[in-house]
């Protein structure tokens, strides 16, 4: 159970505060409600270049690492679909040199051509580094793109090509800037050995005098129904062939997360999943294989995904793995089978609730989706699922109609 | 509507540098030639444990043997095996993991305190009697080459494997696995390896988290009830003649990566934590001098990192940074222009401060909570040290000077010392 205090200042700025006596070291978590999900279809990748952008500096912050690192604090960012998540650690002693820190880069950004052309330049260093430099570095993009014909997700955060990148201008980083990095598209999340109504008064006095703003979201695009099996094949230079399936399913907040999360777990975790078991060690199909879900706040996906030992048929190996999804569907799994998945589950939630950093960090990502309740109800959700919600959810969500296969083919040498 | 008011911003909260770092209590004590190590702290029902065997890669004869040693023990015990002894395990919610590094051999878990008695089952019955058996070899192999076929397309993985091995020329720490290694290697010689380095072998234990009197009678029972027959014998690794100079791969791919380095100072020195430092400010945050300039001033690379390696009978700096494919020379010259100033010039007050300030917050991040803080306790510990390790780093950190770290990189980081891999389409 972790307690906190929540509020919203009268800018919209929402604020979560969370006492944590144990440790030195207070963490300070911003989200801010923009992804991928939100970019323009011709101008791909601009959410994930702007977190970049947003360590250019503020008006009265000139370099914003400096600041944090001469305070003994670390700092880092990520961009998903959904949002962008900026954090930083520091000794608690600190806390206002942070608040004063994030407060000055939402209140008054430093952009300029010179910041812009280099993390232009590093942007796409990281997109060759960590997509198109690695053997299937591309391939989940490529799966996205089989599986949303028209909802946002279809690209990838870095992007869908080099060169939407390329063509970001100052005018529309500024944009960007100015709609979404406002008090009012933002979770404020602390935790540490602090004081409450100290750290209140710090909030407000830092953040209490952003403007608002006016945000205008692309109109929210419906994934339509797949009511057919899409399938698509690719020839790379890779040196084993590979498959990579989707199942669309629902939303991290439509009440069957847990269920979906589950029987992904089920389907493939770890060593002992039903598809590892059988596909890779008994069968030896695969040199390897896993399921997880994507866990979106708009309907996601559940993916499978494996490299196929040599000499062995992609048909071969996804009759395997239908017969095990059949399985799932027509027969309940054991209670020992849930009981192991959920236990696991439980071991991560605890480890989850060890640092503070984690601590912020979930809270902001709670709230984001709705409710900062949901920290604590979380476990029992997963507590609460039956045998019988597998069985239900798996046929209703893993069916032929839904699924979305991609074949990755090495190059034939002759 | 909100009015704006005009509020000061331009003067910054005032910053508090002081460091106080609490280092817990560890308990130490041989049992039954076990060493076993308690680090006691916070309230959470979690416990992470450590068995450390001197199994690690320099103990093999040949490549992959030790890793793939390891990695057959996740078949379990000859009690319990297979898919019966994975689920047992995985069902007790237990995260555990099966790792050789080149000096240890380790197995970690992660288990809720109440699940602890039942793990300890599991583990006494897999390292008494672990079933080892061929036919799942035969298969972890035939993954392993699979694994090394995507491998060998990274260019940062060919880096790697060739700055190993000639900077580790003529040591066991420079024996990388090649194609033909997956033909030498043969099922008996990691069933030897397990005999010989972990059935009845001595092995140190490392506990932390919230660790009731009961956990602990619990863990020395288990200790205690083990038959341990063999003597811990430790390896020397010999001494590498490194081969100076550049090495260059060719491979066509989208960047050029590049990995340079050199044999450094171990933990023992007088000079580690001034080499440490020195290190840090040279490339090893995100303020240091390569950081800044490859990436933040020319946008070369996504990142480019110096870390100082410490092994137990070695030690190395080693920068890395995959970057633009046709700036591999230009990066390495900036590299070398980058230490030439660090052995010129005097570095300003600002800048040393600031890096100071980070590293002591690092420092304090580094000691949060009981997991943390083993790991902390595990780096000195294996070395014979202890807790006043990190004591005298403190007083490096507060009395390092300009000149110091002058002297630092003139002495330890000689350009023509260094070793270099540059793995790019472009030659």
């Amino acid at each position: 159970m972790i307690e906190f205090k929540n509020y919203t200042l009268d800018n919209g700025l929402r604020v979560i505060i969370h006492q944590d006596e144990s440790t030195p070291i207070v963490a300070v978590n911003l989200a801010f409600d923009v992804g991928a999900r939100d970019e323009d279809p011709e101008m791909t990748g601009l959410a994930h270049y702007f977190e970049h952008l947003m360590f250019s500096g503020s008006k009265n912050a000139p370099d914003y690492d400096i600041h944090v690192q001469n305070a003994g604090g670390q700092n880092n960012a990520f961009t998903s679909n959904d949002y962008t998540n900026y954090y930083v650690t520091l000794p608690k002693t600190n806390l206002e040199l942070a608040l004063w820190l994030e407060s000055d880069r939402m209140f008054q950004l430093n952009l300029d051509e010179k910041s812009l052309e280099v993390q232009r330049q590093v942007v796409i260093e990281e997109f060759k580094q960590r997509y198109l430099n690695q053997p299937y570095g591309n391939n989940l993009a490529q799966l996205r793109a089989l599986t949303y014909k028209d909802h946002a997700y279809k690209w990838s955060t870095i992007g869908k090509e080099i060169s939407h990148i390329e063509k970001v201008t100052l005018d529309n980083a500024m944009a960007f800037y100015k709609q979404f990095y406002a008090p009012n598209n933002c979770i404020l999340s602390i935790c540490g050995d602090v004081n409450i109504e100290e750290t209140e008064a710090m909030v407000l006095k830092w953040f209490g005098d952003i403007e608002r703003s006016t945000i205008e979201r692309p109109t929210k695009v419906v994934e339509p129904k797949q009511t057919s099996e899409r399938f698509e094949e690719v020839t790379e230079d890779v040196p084993l062939n590979a498959f990579l399936w989707s199942f669309k399913m629902g939303s991290k907040t439509d009440g069957s997360f847990a269920v979906a999360d589950l029987t992904s777990d089920l389907l493939g975790r770890d060593e002992s999943s039903f598809l590892h078991q059988k596909l890779a060690i008994e069968l030896k199909l695969v040199s390897n294989i896993s399921a997880y879900v994507s866990g979106d706040r708009d309907p996601g996906m559940l993916i499978i995904s494996g490299k196929l030992n040599e000499d062995v048929s992609f048909e071969s190996v996804e009759k395997e793995v239908w017969a095990i999804i059949n399985q799932v569907k027509s027969e309940c799994v054991s209670a020992f089978e849930l009981t192991k998945v959920k236990n696991k589950f439980e071991t991560a939630h605890i480890y989850g609730e060890m640092s503070v950093m984690n601590k912020a960090m979930n809270l902001g990502y709670a709230e984001l989706l709705g409710d900062v309740n949901g920290i604590n109800t979380e476990l029992s959700e997963y507590e609460a699922v039956q045998v019988e919600d597998i069985k239900k959810w798996a046929g209703q969500f893993l069916t032929e109609e839904n699924v979305c296969r991609l074949h990755v083919k090495k190059e034939s040498n002759e | 509507m909100l009015k704006k008011k005009v509020m000061n911003r331009s003067i910054a909260p005032a910053v508090n540098n002081e460091v106080q770092l609490t280092k817990l209590q560890v308990e130490k004590s041989t049992i039954n030639g076990v060493e076993v190590n308690y680090v006691n702290g916070g309230s959470s029902p979690l416990l992470k444990l450590e068995l450390v065997y001197n199994a690690g890669s320099k103990y093999q004869d040949q490549a992959l043997v030790a890793s793939l040693a390891f990695d057959l023990l996740r078949d379990g015990s000859k009690k319990l095996n297979g898919k019966a002894f994975k689920e047992a395990i995985n069902g007790l919610g237990v995260y555990y993991g099966m790792d050789i590094s080149k000096d240890f051999g380790t197995f970690s878990f992660y288990v809720l305190e109440k699940n602890l008695d039942a793990l300890l089952v599991l583990i006494k019955d897999l390292i008494i009697a672990p079933n080892l058996p061929e036919n799942e070899f035969d298969r972890l192999l035939q993954k392993e080459k699979n694994n090394f076929l995507v491998d060998l397309e990274k260019t940062d993985f060919l880096s790697r494997q060739k700055f190993a091995e000639v900077l580790f020329a003529g040591s066991e720490y420079g024996r990388v696995a090649h194609a033909e290694s997956f033909d030498l290697i043969k099922y008996q010689m990691s069933v030897e390896f397990i005999q010989q380095h972990v059935i009845e072998a001595p092995f140190d234990l490392f506990v932390s988290g919230c660790i009731s009197d009961q956990v602990k009678t619990r863990l020395n029972s288990f200790a205690k009830e083990l038959p341990i027959t063999k003597e811990g014998a430790k390896k020397i690794a010999k001494d590498s003649s490194p081969q100076i100079g550049e090495h260059i791969i060719k491979k066509d791919s989208e960047q050029c990566s590049l990995m340079l380095g050199k044999k450094m100072v171990n933990k023992h020195h007088k000079d580690v934590h001034n080499v440490s430092i020195t290190n840090t400010l040279l490339g090893g945050y995100f303020g240091s001098r390569l950081m800044q300039n490859i990436r933040e001033d020319k946008g070369w690379t996504y990142g480019i990192h110096s870390t100082v390696l410490t092994y137990e009978n070695a030690a190395n700096l080693v920068i890395s940074a995959d970057v633009l494919k046709d700036k591999g020379p230009d990066t390495l010259n900036e590299i070398k222009l980058e230490i030439e100033k660090l052995q010129t010039e005097l570095i300003k007050v600002d800048e040393l401060e600031v890096m100071k300030n980070y590293l002591k917050g690092k420092l304090l991040k580094s000691f949060d909570g009981a997991f943390e803080q083993v790991d902390r306790f595990f780096s000195v510990d294996s070395f014979g040290l202890d807790w006043t390790y990190y004591d005298r780093y403190i007083e490096a950190l507060e009395n390092i000077t300009p000149e110091d770290i002058r002297a630092t990189a003139t002495e330890y980081f000689k350009w023509d010392e260094f070793v270099i891999v540059r793995v790019s389409g472009e030659i």
